[in-house]
């Protein structure tokens, strides 16, 4: 029986303060947090790509977390209404944590709904959030009630089947797609996809493991209805949200040039605050 | 708690006899079936490529799994840094958490040579004496060190494109080993008559033939890497006994990735794998006057099992530093 798995994801970028490559060696295993350790853990590192030094070697844990939450709230940015105040959560764990800090961020959120198969769950999340945010927020009952009336829904459940119904979405409403990061996974009807305004990170990795992996296969969907990447519309190439009624959803599976990006940010800074310790893997 | 090694720390413990037992292990363990392998994947840059490289072993002395992350800069000699340089993650595979953060560079080094090693030990003659080095580089270092403890090796010659570098590799390997070596001025003359053979060229055009190799010789072919490269005269190979290390990986990067494309051998040509061989599936040598060959691509599973014996041998010692790091 697998524990869990591990997975090598790399690349390179060129950033306005640097060109740099690297490898982020991940961790999941769902059922560590019943032996007190964490589901999700990992390893960056940063090389140089015209001498393959290394330039860094650290703890990923917490960048993946953030770097999550980060790509949900760049979506919502360049997706969801400008006025959305109303955030519903389907999934109450730490994916859902770095989303909500992210997403309040960039939009005016005045109640957030929290829904988890496991109640307990969910009061437990609603009192965190309470407590770190004071804002207005309720531990739903049902996942309809997590979704209807919503302004922006957040999914991050590890589900393999499509939960979260087409009827329960109003009109306007924005969708974080964060959960279905392998091949199998699903939260949203296919319904959904099909009205929807479908942006993903990348085409190559979310048609293979991300939330349209599975209507794809199954034909329940088609490539050609994807609208384009969040890159694409970062980079002005094509608009976001282009009307109030319209649903979008965002695919994210997860990109090693986030890790990059955040990695080389956390480097940055950890060199002028002096921490950690600079070792020569070499000598 | 990871243990971090650096290279220095991990060339305390590291000799060719730790490398050679932790490669006999890890082909034993490919050939018993308990591996988990994924075929290496590929970040090409302008200037080089960066390996990803990962898998899963059972070792008699644990279960482990892991990434080595490599890259191969060839430019790099010319601006003083070395061509390869790696780091190796160590993870136990029941909870994903990381108990090794190690310099991969010698690692990867002796590794390389040990499989070669291995090789020379399951395919070479017993009385094997004569050992023909095409290639002074690195690799060869490490190819010959392994094959002196396998064969009692009494005389070494050694060709290299520059003169100078088979001049040295040939005061080297007197000086070192203590073992009668001397360059020579074409490929040629390092492949007649001998009884190994070992090719570490970046080469993509053949850079053997195959009238220069005797009946009963053993060659391990260890410089291609990558699709397109090749050491080997196509000839050679129809004509020997060709033990990959990894069919997938050699079929896609390793010495009989071109002939293959080409049609010049067909997947039956291959014998087998160096692993169902060492678990005594399959027997090496059969013949003395069989040619053999063998196509080293490099395996994680080297990487790992290697890393784990100097991970426990520094642990033994006390060496490195113990971090936690998600603390």
């Amino acid at each position: 029986v697998a524990q869990g798995s591990f997975k090598a994801i790399y690349g390179e970028i060129f950033l306005p303060a640097a060109h740099l490559c690297g490898v982020k060696w991940n961790a999941n295993f769902p059922e560590n947090p019943r032996h007190g350790r964490l589901a999700i853990m990992g390893k960056l590192l940063l090389n140089d790509p015209e001498t393959g030094l290394e330039l860094a070697d650290m703890d990923a844990t917490y960048i993946t977390n953030y770097r999550t939450g980060a790509a949900g709230a760049l979506a919502v940015r360049r997706l969801a209404r400008e006025d959305a105040a109303h955030l519903g959560l389907v999934g109450a764990g730490e994916q859902a944590r770095t989303q909500v800090e992210a997403i309040l961020k960039v939009r005016p959120i005045r109640k957030i709904t929290v829904y988890s198969r496991t109640s307990a769950h969910a009061a437990t999340f609603r009192d965190e959030l309470l407590k770190k945010y004071g804002l207005e927020v309720t531990a739903a009952a049902t996942e309809k009630d997590a979704v209807a009336g919503q302004d922006i829904v957040v999914t991050t459940t590890p589900s393999t089947r499509p939960h979260l119904r087409r009827e329960w979405v109003a009109p306007g409403t924005h969708i974080n797609a964060v959960g279905a990061d392998s091949p199998g996974k699903q939260e949203l009807d296919p319904a959904i996809l099909r009205t929807a305004k479908v942006v993903v990170d990348d085409l190559a990795q979310a048609r293979e493991i991300g939330e349209i992996n599975v209507p794809l296969s199954r034909g329940d969907f088609s490539l050609h209805r994807v609208y384009g990447t969040l890159g694409e519309i970062v980079a002005g190439k094509k608009p976001g949200r282009a009307n109030p009624l319209e649903i979008t959803v965002f695919d994210a599976t997860g990109l090693a040039i986030q890790d990059l990006s955040l990695g080389w940010e956390i480097l940055r800074l950890a060199r002028e605050l002096g921490l950690g310790e600079e070792m020569e893997f070499l000598g | 708690m990871s243990l971090v090694l650096t290279g220095s720390e991990v060339m305390r413990v590291l000799d060719m006899d730790l490398a050679l037992a932790a490669a006999q292990e890890a082909f034993r363990a490919y050939g018993e079936g308990r591996v988990n392998m994924p075929p290496k994947s590929y970040l090409q840059l302008a200037q080089g490529d960066f390996r990803a490289m990962y898998g899963e072993i059972f070792l008699p002395e644990g279960h482990i799994c892991g990434l080595k992350w490599v890259n191969v800069h060839p430019g790099n000699p010319a601006k003083g840094l070395l061509t390869v340089m790696a780091k190796i993650l160590l993870n136990n595979p029941e909870t994903g958490l990381e108990f090794a953060d190690l310099d991969g560079t010698h690692i990867t080094d002796y590794r390389t040579g040990a499989a070669g090693g291995v090789a020379a030990q399951l395919l070479a003659r017993a009385d094997a004496a004569r050992l023909g080095l095409i290639g002074a580089g690195a690799q060869a270092r490490t190819q010959l060190a392994a094959i002196l403890k396998v064969r009692a090796i009494r005389e070494v010659l050694v060709f290299d494109r520059h003169l100078a570098h088979s001049q040295k590799f040939a005061d080297y390997t007197a000086a070192t080993h203590g073992v009668a070596a001397r360059p020579v001025a074409n490929a040629a003359d390092a492949v007649r008559e001998m009884d190994i053979v070992v090719t570490t060229t970046p080469s993509s055009q053949p850079v053997v033939f195959r009238d220069w190799v005797s009946p009963g010789a053993h060659i391990n072919a260890i410089g291609a890497d990558a699709a397109g490269k090749q050491e080997l005269d196509s000839a050679i190979l129809q004509a020997a006994k060709i033990v990959v290390d990894d069919w997938a990986q050699a079929s896609h990067s390793g010495e009989i990735n071109v002939p293959l494309a080409q049609g010049r051998i067909r997947p039956e040509h291959i014998y087998g794998s160096l692993g169902e061989i060492a678990a005594g599936k399959k027997p090496g040598r059969t013949e003395p006057s069989e040619i053999t060959v063998f196509d080293s691509t490099g395996l994680i599973i080297q990487d790992l099992a290697l890393g784990y014996a100097v991970f426990r041998r520094a642990k033994e010692r006390g060496l490195g530093r113990e971090l936690d790091f998600q603390g």
